[in-house]
């Protein structure tokens, strides 16, 4: 941020209980091939403030792309106006609010910035790849290389100031074979491998010409493959799908605000209520479940969020136990002063804070892959979701894979298309029957999880082992003159 | 707005060169105003303008985005500086095999008018009215541009000033009735009858609510249930390259192997000034574009990439996704719901749709918010939230029983990024054998 800007915030802001400018800078680039063709090489840089106001009660920002002296005086008026307008209609009082006091500095660990690559090595690398795929029965191949970089300060009349550079990568890749009228479609574990760091994060994640081949492979594969059985079985779950089950159905229920019913016209409730926390067995005493800021690599690790409370790694649910809420400050207070985390976090600068999932990673237990798999007299091994679909309280779930084995008898065997499975949150997480080691472990990380009015999108993390879970409905695809229904009942 | 990025291109195009420059403009002034249980949690103002600059030379191209302050003298420069930088850029870059754009000097305009209300008279009244219900949601209001310009003399302008208010009015857990009101004149009696609707709903939340066994049953879907319907479809279902790369969902549909029920029409429709009549490239788009007509596939979207590649007529912007959707109203008469639904449910919303199997067509979701058992034409019991697991085959297709003749227009209340000119003319559906699953 310029200095001018941060003299100027503080030159035209009125006396008030509480100002804060948070500026951002965001470049974006993506490159793209698709069925042999450069995509239109497209980038972003997009720069603007919030200034967010609590005074006498009352809540109001302004956010700007014009950053001239007056543009925020207009951003400063705004966010007057709005929180001179909401001074008595407020949902709490604003005016015993305490925002912490914190000064930071945090930069990505990159070892090769995006901007200190040409663009010709860039793309001659995504062509290498792309090229990895040579199978003539593939109907359509993109592969990606997506790159972000979020400079942030915030600065505050409580002479807090965080300056931050972020550096974002995903690596993208998938593979459509299609006979007749049936297709299938593999991926580089869909979206999961938003990471942290520089150019050589793609490399290091394995997105290379024989990954791609593997890919090309599975999904060949997939398609002379039968339908994945429908039957109540034991269901082993990859981190690049289990990235999905904890984001939706821990993730998402634990968020604070959706506990005090911000989210509820949009996002949603949540099956769990405040006077859960210490109280409620979540799942099997295997579960641990953490909020860790401190993973370099994973995306949402940083050391101060957007309203300024530190970041510390601490568990969310221990030994099964839900233990506290994944909530900011803010929501903190308006909930008592329960314990939470730092995670009040906007995705943009024309977007507020609001509470947000961050690095939320379940721990490694002591199972390696085959003693996973070793266990399973009758299951299936499911990678890479594709389908996503939980209700409202975040309860009832179901969710698509990309790829799926069977086990039998303690051994993987014939390759099965469009697993699916169904369950229900609250007792899904009772049936973790074992955890995998560190060998299975991956880190991974989404770039859009949508939440919030205004809508906003943010980039999250999830690391996790491979996990067994046991007697879970499990379905297959087709049309529904074959599909069996199962007979729950519904709570 | 227009007369600045008006002069914006023209100083832009001043200095003639051999490249073709293309320059879309994407703005909003908008106050957002978040409230639960009848109080404000968030409330401001955004303030956003985008120049997104193309630059095509020698049969190559490359795009950049840039937030623009409104300054001329400033974005000016920005300009300059940018383009500069794409020509280094350039120059690294193959032949784009599909590359199009328009050479037209045509100009249109899309003026709306700005009739809209004070925020802050709109959120006073209206929370004086629900003070007593635990009332959440979101008012949105402001102006929203769009413009494209070219380096051929192509100027085309969208302004439109609209106010979108979504909320819903909770009884308890998640039993909550759901509504919006969204247009460009804000009239106090219109929301103050959607809050008695509203109150007049409660009530019948407040009974035992019933879960039902997984199977099938009889449905009526509300419109709101109809937009989840053609949203999720509309995620590369109509979409040329993704049809023609067999990623489409409902290839059956697509491939012509299996049609839909007669009752059942969808287009890509204008409505006048509601979506810009252009795309990026500066194409103009037609008004109507039928995708499926009495059950059969009819046409897909073509962007101009595709129109290129494919060698078709273009008539879609560069996503191929729907704008504005119409889906064509049938015979059932709104106050025969109940009597011709008899026995089953009535679903007011759907929820997070996803495809259980997207080749197929197989879609699951959740019914949320007012949802009611019937039995005999008569509600008995609110619903708990049902998973459902069904087809676009069979719910617009051998199950789609009954389409309303009344359509309900409803404005998109997204606003990822910025304020969605998303917007829809749906009527409800009556479905048999609609199959429950969790």
């Amino acid at each position: 941020m310029h200095s001018s800007l941060k003299t100027t915030f503080f030159d035209l802001l009125p006396s008030v209980h509480f100002a804060s400018m948070r500026w951002e800078h965001h470049d974006w680039q993506e490159l793209s091939i698709r069925t042999n063709e450069l995509l239109p090489v497209r980038s972003r840089q997009d720069s603007g403030v919030m200034i967010t106001i609590f005074d006498k009660g009352g809540m109001g920002y302004g956010s700007t792309s014009d950053l001239s002296e007056k543009g925020i005086k207009n951003a400063i008026d705004q966010a007057y106006r709005w929180a001179s307008l909401s001074r008595d209609k407020f949902i709490f009082d604003s005016t015993q609010l305490k925002m912490p006091k914190e000064i930071s500095t945090y930069q990505s660990n990159v070892k090769q910035a995006w901007r200190s690559v040409d663009l010709k090595t860039k793309l001659d690398y995504l062509r290498s790849v792309y090229d990895g795929v040579t199978d003539p029965d593939v109907v359509d191949c993109q592969a990606s290389l997506w790159h972000h970089r979020l400079q942030k300060t915030v600065i505050a009349t409580n002479q807090s100031e965080q300056i931050s550079d972020y550096e974002l990568m995903l690596p993208q890749l998938s593979v459509t074979v299609a006979k007749g009228s049936e297709s299938q479609t593999r991926t580089f574990g869909g979206h999961a491998y938003t990471q942290q760091g520089g150019f050589e994060r793609f490399a290091e994640l394995g997105f290379t010409p024989d990954m791609a081949q593997t890919v090309a492979d599975e999904a060949r594969e997939l398609l002379a493959a039968p339908n994945c059985p429908e039957e109540s079985m034991d269901v082993l779950v990859a981190p690049d799908q289990m990235v999905l089950q904890i984001h939706e159905s821990i993730g998402h229920p634990l968020e604070l605000d959706r506990i005090l019913g911000d989210e509820r016209n949009f996002a949603g409730t949540s099956f769990v209520s405040l006077d859960m926390f210490g109280k409620f067995q979540y799942g099997s005493h295997l579960l641990n479940i953490t909020y860790d800021p401190t993973i370099d690599t994973q995306v949402a690790s940083y050391p101060v969020d957007d309203d300024g409370l530190r970041a510390q790694k601490t568990h969310v649910i221990k030994d099964g136990l839900l233990v506290r809420p994944l909530g900011g400050g803010i929501s903190q207070q308006r909930a008592g002063g329960i314990s939470g985390v730092a995670n009040s976090r906007s995705t943009h600068w024309n977007r507020p804070p609001i509470d947000r999932m961050a690095n939320l990673n379940l721990e490694p237990g002591d199972a390696s892959l085959d003693q996973l798999i070793g266990q399973v007299d009758r299951g299936i091994y499911v990678k890479t979701n594709c389908s996503w679909s939980i209700d409202d309280s975040r309860n009832k779930f179901q969710f698509g894979c990309e790829w799926a084995r069977l086990i039998e008898n303690g051994e993987l065997t014939n390759v099965v298309k469009n697993p699916g499975y169904r369950g229900i949150s609250a007792s899904f997480w009772r049936s973790l029957k074992a955890v995998g080691d560190r060998s299975t472990f991956e880190i991974m990380g989404t770039p859009n999880c949508g939440k919030g009015e205004p809508n906003q999108a943010i980039h999250v993390g999830h690391a996790s082992p491979a996990c067994l879970f046991a007697d879970v409905q499990v379905f297959g695809g087709g049309s529904l003159g074959r599909a069996r229904l199962f007979l729950y009942v519904s709570r | 707005m227009r007369d600045y990025f008006y002069t914006l291109a023209d100083k832009f195009f001043a200095t003639k060169s051999s490249e073709v420059l293309l320059l879309n403009f994407d703005g909003e002034q908008s106050d957002f105003c978040r409230l639960t249980k009848a109080k404000i949690r968030q409330s401001g103002h955004v303030n956003q303008s985008y120049c997104s600059l193309k630059l095509i030379d020698n049969g190559r191209q490359v795009s950049r985005t840039m937030t623009c302050s409104g300054d001329l003298a400033a974005d000016l420069a920005m300009l300059k500086t940018s383009v500069q930088d794409m020509r280094s850029e350039i120059s690294l870059l193959p032949i784009d095999t599909y590359l199009i754009f328009s050479e037209s000097k045509a100009r249109s305009e899309q003026l709306a008018e700005n009739r809209l209300p004070r925020c802050q008279d709109v959120i006073s009244q209206c929370l004086e009215r629900v003070a007593d219900l635990d009332f959440v949601g979101i008012y949105a209001q402001g102006a929203i541009y769009k413009g494209f310009a070219s380096s051929f003399g192509q100027r085309n302008w969208y302004q439109s000033f609209t106010f979108n208010f979504d909320w819903s009015v909770y009884l308890r857990s998640d039993k909550a009735v759901k509504q919006y009101y969204a247009g460009t004149e804000w009239v106090q009696e219109t929301f103050d009858s959607k809050i008695k609707e509203a109150r007049d709903l409660l009530p019948l939340l407040a009974g035992n609510a019933r879960s039902l066994k997984p199977g099938k049953y009889r449905a009526f879907l509300s419109p709101m249930g109809t937009q989840e319907i053609v949203d999720l479809w509309n995620w590369g279902g109509f979409s040329k390259k993704a049809q023609a790369t067999r990623t489409a969902p409902f290839a059956k549909f697509y491939l012509g192997e299996s049609t839909l029920s007669p009752h059942f029409s969808l287009a890509e429709n204008s409505f006048g000034s509601l979506s810009p009549g252009f795309n990026s490239d500066g194409f103009l788009l037609p008004d109507n574009v039928s995708l499926v007509e009495n059950g059969e596939f009819k046409n897909s979207l073509v962007s101009p990439r595709s129109a290129q590649e494919f060698g078709l007529q273009l008539n879609a912007q560069d996503s191929e996704r729907i704008v504005g959707f119409t889906v064509d109203g049938g015979h059932l008469e709104d106050q025969d719901i109940l009597k011709t639904l008899d026995t089953g449910l009535l679903i007011n919303n759907l929820w997070y749709l996803n495809y259980s199997d997207r080749m197929a067509g197989r879609v699951t979701g959740m019914t949320r918010f007012a949802c009611f058992w019937v039995e005999k034409g008569e509600i008995i019991a609110p619903l708990n939230v049902m998973r459902f697991d069904d087809s676009f085959s069979h719910m617009l297709g051998s199950g789609l029983e009954a389409v309303t003749r009344k359509q309900e227009s409803i404005l998109d209340s997204s606003s990822y990024g910025s304020r969605s000119i998303i917007n829809y003319r749906l009527p409800g559906l009556l479905i048999n054998d609609f199959q429950l699953v969790l």
